[in-house]
This record gives C-alpha cells, structure tokens and sequence, in this order.
C-alpha cells in the first residue's frame, strides 16, 4: 500500500526527518536500488512496491515488523524476491513476525513456526520439527 | 399595504397558472397532474400555516420566540444531515452539533455587532439561511467523510501502522474532504448576480427597497453563509474524526451500512 506520488516521499511518511543518504540505504537494504529515490511510485511493480512499504516501515526504526501476508498480492518472481528481503533483515538481527497461509513459504524463511487452526495454536517449534509444514504444498 | 405585494384576490388568481400546468400535463399525457395539483395544494397550505405561525412569533414572543424556532431549526438540520451519512459513529449529536456551532457563531457575530437587528423578524429569516447553509456543507462533510474511510482504510492504517498519531493519519483526508464541502459556498458567493439570483436581494428589491441598498443586505447575507459553512464544515469534521479513532488511535469500524450499499 504505496501513500504518495514518490518513493521519497513515502519513505517519509513515517519519518519526516529523513535525509536521502539514509532513505537510499533504506532501499538497499530491502534489494532496490538506491537511485530508486528520485523514483516515482506510478511504476512501480508489485514486488518493488511491497518492498519499498518494507524500507518504509524500517525508516521509523522498529523493534519488531509484523508482516501480515506481505506476498499475498505478488507474483512467484516478486514474492521471492520479498522473501529474500525478509531473510535477509532476519540475519541482520531483526524480529520479524510473518502471517502466512503458504506451507512452502513458512517452509523457506521462517526460523520458528506456530500453527493456528480455527483460532487455535495446534503446533509450534522450529519450522524443520513442524509435521504440518512437511504435509503440504 | 404595499402594492408591490399581490393581494389576495391575485394569489386566487395565480391558480390559473397550477390550471395551465395540470392542463399541460394532462394533455401530454404525463401521468403528472395529480401530482402538481397535489404538490400546488401543498406550498399553499405550507405557507399559509408558516405565515401564521411566523405572524404569532412577531407579534407575541419576540426574540425568545425566534430562539426557539432558530432551534428547531437546527435540530431538523441536525437530522436531514445525518440521515445522509448513514453508517457514520454518533452522526446525529454530530451533525446537529454542527449546524449549531456554525448557525450560532455567525449569527451571533452578526448581532453582537449589530449588523443586524435583534428583532425576531429578522433573525428568524436570516437564521433559517444560516441553518441551511450550515445544513449542505455539514451533510458534505459526513458523507465525504464515510465514503473516504470506506475506500481509504487500508492508506489509514497503513500510516498508523508507522506510527503516526490519529488527527496525522487522517490529515489528507480530512483536508481534501473540506475543500470538497466548501465549494457550493465558495462558488455561489463568486458567481452572485451573475448565475444564482440572490432571494434576499430579490425580496427587498420587490419590497420597494431601492438596488443598491438591498445589495447591502445580500453581500452581509453571502460573507455570512460563508463563515457558517465554513464554521460548520470544520466543527463536523473535527467530531467525525474523533468519533472514527478510539483512545489507542484504531480506526474504529463504520456501523450499519447505508441504504445505496445494501442494495
């Protein structure tokens, strides 16, 4: 969900201060390119949008990012390229807690599972000790 | 008496014309004639028992009288507003809050300069102009206001999810929801003379009252809508913005749907 007309501008909505050294780190850091900046965000693709929300979110300098299906709306290629952004920030030292319906996903990048089923917690561990992660496609 | 004014033998006259409308649409095959005898019937009927009652306020109860009327008003102001933007948190309180804030100040800055007379007479229809004035830019405001949150939500949450405060999220919509409302005023005060024909100006001109004095009258009458729409606008906006966020800044969701969307 992209709020303005320029990528500049979106990284600051939550963090007006910010310069366009630190905005252009931003970017690198989600796998854009720093000139990204001067962008505008009509055209965007999905996976590059998503991805700017990420660095946008990381401007205001979370403790933890909470991602509710930040791939739902991707393509295969864009979705995989958000789900290397997210590894990445996790070896990086960030929390990251991620909803997903996608067993191959949670699969690939999660390092703990939990698995709710109607409401309720049925499973949790370490993703390779989940049997309903192995079950599915 | 004024031989401007018609008496009542040309009111009675003046049907022929309802007769010339019913024979038209009789003629043409409308389907229509019921219903403007009907409608004919009704303005006649209407405004003789306003004209009786308005006659009782002049004569017995003065300003107090006014008040009360000015009053209800507000309160059918109040309602005829919030019934539009169904689906709105507490639009009722609001809406007649609004048209109170705006009727009350403008008005009250007019009298308490004395640009216009204390006399019921004279508040009572400069009052009712305020109200309905104060009356449209409300109901633009809260129906804009609906219809933003509906279809803006996710752009809402997604800047309180960054972290900014409830009055920062809702900024850019309140802003371009208040600049929607203002324009009926701002453009017929910009176009007065020369599309709409001012109804103040109008009446004292019949009334015998020379031009250039009742323009006098229109131009305080037009500043005067301006500053209750505006007053009002505002006064709604702000009650709608924090009847739409809770004490933890979540935009709350809307309540009943309204009437277009059920269908």
């Amino acid at each position: 969900m992209l709020l303005t007309d320029h990528v500049l501008d979106d990284l600051r909505v939550g963090r007006p201060d910010l310069d366009d050294d630190r905005a252009a780190e931003l970017l690198e850091r989600v796998g854009l390119p720093a000139a990204m900046i001067t962008r505008s965000t009509a055209g965007l693709s999905g996976g590059e949008a998503q991805r700017v929300c990420l660095a946008r979110a990381l401007a205001v300098g979370p403790e933890v990012l909470l991602l509710d299906e930040p791939t739902s709306a991707l393509d295969p290629a864009s979705a995989r390229a958000v789900e290397v952004t997210v590894r990445d920030l996790v070896t990086a030292g960030m929390a990251v807690v991620l909803v997903s319906h996608n067993r191959p996903q949670a699969r690939r990048i999660a390092d703990r599972v939990l698995v709710l089923s109607e409401g309720r917690l049925v499973a949790s561990g370490p993703a390779d000790q989940i049997a309903y992660l192995k079950e599915g496609v | 008496m004024n031989p401007a004014v018609p008496t009542w033998a040309g009111v009675a006259a003046s049907v022929a014309l309802v007769v010339l409308s019913v024979a038209v649409a009789w003629q043409q095959r409308l389907h229509l004639a019921r219903e403007i005898a009907i409608a004919a019937v009704r303005a006649g009927a209407q405004l003789v028992a306003v004209g009786a009652i308005l006659l009782l306020v002049f004569r017995h109860t003065g300003l107090a009288g006014a008040s009360g009327w000015l009053a209800v008003m507000v309160l059918i102001a109040g309602r005829v507003a919030a019934r539009r933007a169904a689906g709105l948190p507490r639009a009722l309180p609001i809406a007649t809050a609004a048209a109170a804030a705006g009727t009350a100040a403008t008005l009250g800055t007019l009298l308490a300069l004395g640009v216009i007379a204390t006399q019921a007479r004279v508040v009572i229809p400069v009052g009712g102009m305020v109200v309905s004035g104060a009356m449209q830019a409300t109901a633009l405001v809260l129906v804009r206001l609906r219809d933003e949150v509906r279809s803006a939500r996710p752009a809402i949450e997604a800047r309180l999810a960054l972290g900014l405060p409830a009055a920062d999220a809702f900024a850019p919509h309140l802003r371009s929801t208040l600049r929607t409302a203002l324009i009926p005023a701002i453009d017929s005060t910009k176009t007065v003379g020369l599309i709409s024909l001012p109804g103040a100006m109008t009446g004292l001109i019949l009334a015998g009252v020379d031009p250039l004095t009742a323009i006098r009258y229109q131009i305080v009458v037009m500043y005067m809508l301006l500053a209750a729409a505006a007053l009002a606008a505002l006064t709604a906006a702000r009650l709608t913005e924090r009847a739409l966020f809770d004490d933890a800044h979540r935009l709350r969701p809307l309540t009943a749907q309204p009437q277009e969307a059920r269908r």
